[in-house]
């Protein structure tokens, strides 16, 4: 089955999609630690600032971003809202976490543990909306957006909705990107290339769609499959198998981005799954643009549309440009944590 | 025609027990997991009582079979004894036989491990065993799990606060309809740990007694821990295997209240949309419904809100209900779960649960919990409901087949 993008907004490191042109800045944590961090907007111009004042970044991110999604469809309350989190509201864990160990679990304020439920952004965009409909939050490391797309693919094709909100959301604060160093996920060191271009660094961000399954003549692109792998599977034939079943060739996919994590690609993950494309398939990558985290796929679904929609292709976006034809068929391949991997079909 | 959806194996462990059997055996005598933490270290425990499992973590690692020496998280323990038992009781010799996927809902994950790690990392950002740390994401234990399992297809994790597990056995049963699994093994995992304990006493909704669901008097809910699995199969993996089901889900709805993160709406408006699409997403109207297996938690705020939407679903006949997390404790991402495997167990043992505690009728409403336990009475249906933070309400119906 197919659905529509009607209406898409992201909040991430890199920005608008007209000003991606550049690597977003890099920040520090104890002035070592790299990491990306939003581009976030004027809120008071966007929600009340009454709500503003009781909201934590991550949902000042979340929740606006969904809101100007849901402006960009032309939709004002969605049939169901869904929603995936790697990490969920880390800041509101960490201050409920620190604080009951700081004062041996006395005075307590409930506050943040309220909000430290990952389905907090879910909940409260319905709340705002007075949205009844379908609600659900997926969580943690693996397939949580994809899980979330898939939960709207099936409330669309059983004709149970016709305009599902669908978005991920994760946060990064200073104690988790301590934690994630000292796990050696990323590393501290300057780059040994100074030709090599890095997305290793932790990122956050949030991506809203409203996806649709009928067309409103504005859409953005059409997700026309998707499909979560687990790593016991073959890696080339599951990737075979995923464009034999939409009836698509590897020569009829003119762009296809991954979620590497350098722009070397001649190792780990990807090496062995570009060379199942033509020379001419232009490759792209998007985590030097928004870092890495659990729901990153969004940002890429986000930008993957965008490139559609306007046609145009980032130059920083490249990272091996080899056709300038229309971009009609893209694919988006991401190694997600926790064993598996994913990849959409989007179309024009 | 819509596919029908069986159960053929169910799982859990809880307060009351560690096993199907054990905790057969408990609501049957009318036991009560619920009393000051034994494990659970904290310096409430004299003063708020909790429903444990009374397990500590190695003797959890011996009844699910693995190794003590990675630290798993309670979270993972409880859910790896709950899953597998419902795949041993599903008689599944190879799970990859057919498109096999696991749906785990959790809302705390390794949290017990974080409460570790944190002690020694917030004075001192280098200090601090990653290993405990690394267990704090909710696909955590989904993924020990799958592992465990040996399954090699879709596993996903879902956190919509309390109503975790029912929404995962929803999605479970959407996902076989819609021919992207066979079979799926959905429930839910949570342990106790500080951060929930101290979270539901922060907002002053923990009884310091016994709960008393639906009473008059009553004053809070007891947290508990536990998990809870099903096994669900197409029909057509029913056809193949000749399988015996245990029961057939046959009803599912999700709603969202709108109303307060913390707070049920007055008119319980989730809840009556829930209850209300779970019966028109199948063949089961409210008169056809034998049992309610009631979120019930104690809290002012739930019992009356969910009271108020059960009159309005069910009007002058409201069909027996009870609440079992008056046993259990509120096993939070885990109560879908545990609840599902306590429904069909009362269609399969012709039992209708009693709610213990319950002494004065609540001036609100009309009705009022069983009891005492009914025997022999011919369960064909049951209704079973899930209720969260946010609003997040599920319901669901299991059928007798």
């Amino acid at each position: 089955m197919e659905i529509f993008i009607k209406g898409t907004n992201s909040i991430s490191p890199a920005g608008n999609f007209g000003n991606i042109t550049h690597v977003p800045e890099i920040k520090f944590i104890d002035g070592l630690l790299k990491y990306y961090s939003c581009v976030e907007p004027v809120y008071k111009e966007i929600i009340n600032p009454v709500l503003l004042r009781r909201m934590s970044r991550t949902m000042k991110i979340s929740i606006v971003s969904a809101m100007l999604c849901l402006k960009d469809a032309g939709v004002e309350i969605p049939d169901a809202i869904i929603a995936g989190t790697g990490m969920g509201c880390v800041e509101d864990s960490d201050k409920f976490l620190s604080l009951l160990i700081e004062n041996e679990e006395r005075m307590l304020n409930p506050t943040p543990f309220i909000y430290s439920t990952h389905n907090t952004i879910s909940s409260q965009i319905a709340i705002m909306l007075k949205c009844h409909g379908y609600n659900s939050t997926y969580a943690g490391r693996g397939a949580c957006f994809e899980t979330s797309i898939l939960d709207a693919l099936m409330l669309l094709s059983d004709g149970n909705a016709s305009n599902v909100l669908v978005g991920a959301y994760d946060e990064l604060i200073a104690n988790q990107i301590r934690i994630l160093y000292r796990m050696g996920l990323f590393r501290e060191t300057k780059e040994s290339n100074s030709n090599e271009i890095s997305g290793n660094h932790p990122g956050e961000g949030a991506a809203f769609f409203v996806l649709s399954a009928k067309p409103s003549g504005k859409d953005y692109a059409k997700i026309s499959g998707m499909s979560v792998f687990s790593e016991n599977e073959p890696l080339s034939e599951s990737i075979t198998g995923f464009l034999k079943k939409h009836f698509i060739s590897f020569e009829n996919i003119n762009s296809v981005m991954f979620g590497n994590l350098h722009n070397n690609i001649q190792s780990g993950f990807y090496k062995k799954i570009v060379t199942l494309f033509p020379a001419f398939t232009n490759l792209l990558w998007f985590k030097h643009l928004c870092g890495e985290y659990m729901t990153s796929s969004a940002f890429a679904l986000w930008l993957g549309a965008n490139c559609l929609k306007t046609q145009q292709i980032p130059e920083i976006a490249f990272l091996r440009k080899t056709n300038n034809l229309p971009a009609k068929n893209m694919l988006i391949i991401n190694n997600l944590s926790g064993n598996q991997f994913a990849i959409f079909l989007l179309t024009k | 025609m819509t596919i029908k959806i069986f159960v053929t194996g169910t799982g859990i462990i809880s307060a009351i027990g560690n096993n199907e059997r054990e905790v057969l055996e408990s609501v049957k005598t009318g036991k009560s997991g619920i009393g000051i933490s034994k494990l659970l270290q904290t310096i409430y425990s004299k003063e708020i009582p909790v429903g444990e499992v009374q397990c500590n973590n190695k003797e959890l690692s011996d009844l699910a079979k693995i190794s003590n020496k990675l630290p798993n998280s309670r979270t993972s323990l409880l859910g790896i004894i709950a899953a597998k038992e419902a795949v041993l009781n599903a008689g599944i010799k190879d799970i990859n036989e057919y498109r096999t996927g696991l749906i785990s809902a959790t809302t705390i994950g390794g949290m017990d491990k974080s409460e570790h790690f944190y002690r020694n990392f917030r004075k001192d950002k280098t200090k601090g065993k990653l290993r405990y740390i690394s267990t704090h994401d909710c696909g955590e234990s989904t993924q020990k799990i799958a592992k465990e399992l040996n399954i090699h297809g879709f596993y996903t994790t879902i956190n919509t606060a309390c109503s975790s597990s029912a929404n995962a056995v929803m999605l479970g049963a959407r996902l076989i309809r819609n021919g992207f699994a066979d079979r799926i093994i959905a429930g839910g995992t949570d342990a106790l740990c500080l951060f929930t304990l101290n979270g539901f006493n922060s907002l002053m909704i923990l009884d310091h007694n016994l709960c008393k669901p639906f009473d008059e008097t009553r004053n809070g809910l007891n947290i508990g821990e536990g998990a809870g699995y099903i096994v669900m199969e197409s029909e057509d993996c029913i056809k193949k295997s000749g399988k015996l089901p245990l029961a057939e889900l046959t009803g599912y709805g999700n709603a969202c209240d709108a109303y307060h993160q913390t707070a049920s709406s007055p008119e319980g408006e989730g809840a009556y949309l829930a209850m209300s699409k779970a019966f028109a997403s199948g063949d089961i109207k409210p008169e056809m419904i034998d049992y309610i297996n009631a979120h019930g938690t104690g809290t002012t705020n739930n019992d009356l809100s969910e009271g108020i939407a059960l009159q309005r679903i069910f009007g002058n006949n409201v069909p027996y209900f009870s609440s079992t997390k008056s046993a259990t404790g509120h096993t939070l991402g885990a109560s879908g779960g545990i609840q599902a495997v306590l429904s069909i167990m009362a269609i399969r043992n012709k039992i209708i649960f009693q709610s213990l505690n319950f002494n004065q009728q609540m001036k609100e409403l009309t009705i009022c919990p069983v009891q005492q336990r009914i025997d022999n009475f011919n369960v064909k249906h049951v209704l079973s409901n899930s209720f969260g933070f946010g609003g997040n309400n599920t319901s669901l119906i299991f059928s007798a087949v």
